[in-house]
């Protein structure tokens, strides 16, 4: 499915099941992204690195995730 | 407007806050409101609702695989554990409290305008209840008890017998 079709799919016939479509993908990035980031810190990648492979920054990370850590 | 929540009032309250962390959800909307009465097992709102906690959360959690689907994504957005148990490991990390959205927002003031009705000054859960059968088309409690097959006119016509 290419990213026309899935919007086409969105808007087909009730805006708040699309609605709710995206909130759940969010959260569902954002598990994740949890379970990814613990994983990347147990193989020893920097925040750095970490945020070079999310597309953000170094800090953005470890304000997010780095209180996580033990 | 805190003040006056009885205090089982605001233990639902708490509980859709604590809802809302555990599945998740960047803000307490007026399902987790929902979700958040339903804690005190024996209240009257949730004899006059009859749906259990357990039900109510496996029910959200159904609309969202099934809105998944309809936009052709095949995930069980709660694979990674069993959502309906009652401790589970926040899957999501956010910042600080998390906030009421502007429908939930109105729905605690809706429930003020439900005690005053009632002449008095104390807000209970069934007065949230009350609240949260009137949020309308789009409401995301409306769709939840759509959902559940819950009638709110009869949850009404329990809640006036129970008084």
């Amino acid at each position: 499915m290419d990213l026309q079709q899935l919007s086409a799919g969105i808007g087909a016939d009730d805006p708040s099941v699309g609605l709710r479509a995206v909130g759940a993908l969010r959260r569902l990035a954002d598990q994740v992204e949890v379970a990814q980031v613990a994983a990347a810190r147990r193989d020893g990648w920097s925040w750095e690195q970490i945020g070079d492979a999310l597309g953000v920054s170094r800090q953005a990370v470890h304000k997010k995730h780095g209180r996580f850590e033990r | 407007m805190i003040n006056r929540f009885s205090a089982s009032a605001r233990a639902a309250v708490s509980a859709a806050v604590e809802e809302a962390g555990r599945r998740g959800d960047p803000r307490v909307g007026t399902e987790h409101l929902l979700l958040g009465l339903l804690h005190d097992t024996d209240s009257p709102a949730t004899r006059s609702i009859g749906i259990d906690l357990r039900s109510a959360r496996q029910a959200l959690d159904s609309m969202d695989n099934d809105a998944l689907a309809a936009v052709g994504v095949d995930v069980d957005l709660n694979a990674a554990g069993d959502t309906t148990a009652d401790a589970r490991i926040p899957a999501s990390r956010s910042y600080g409290r998390r906030p009421f959205t502007r429908g939930a927002g109105a729905a605690l003031r809706r429930t003020l305008a439900q005690a005053q009705a009632r002449n008095t000054s104390r807000l209970e859960p069934t007065h949230l209840l009350l609240a949260l059968l009137d949020g309308g088309p789009r409401d995301p409690a409306t769709e939840l008890l759509g959902r559940l097959g819950v009638d709110a006119a009869a949850v009404r016509s329990r809640l006036s017998d129970a008084a």
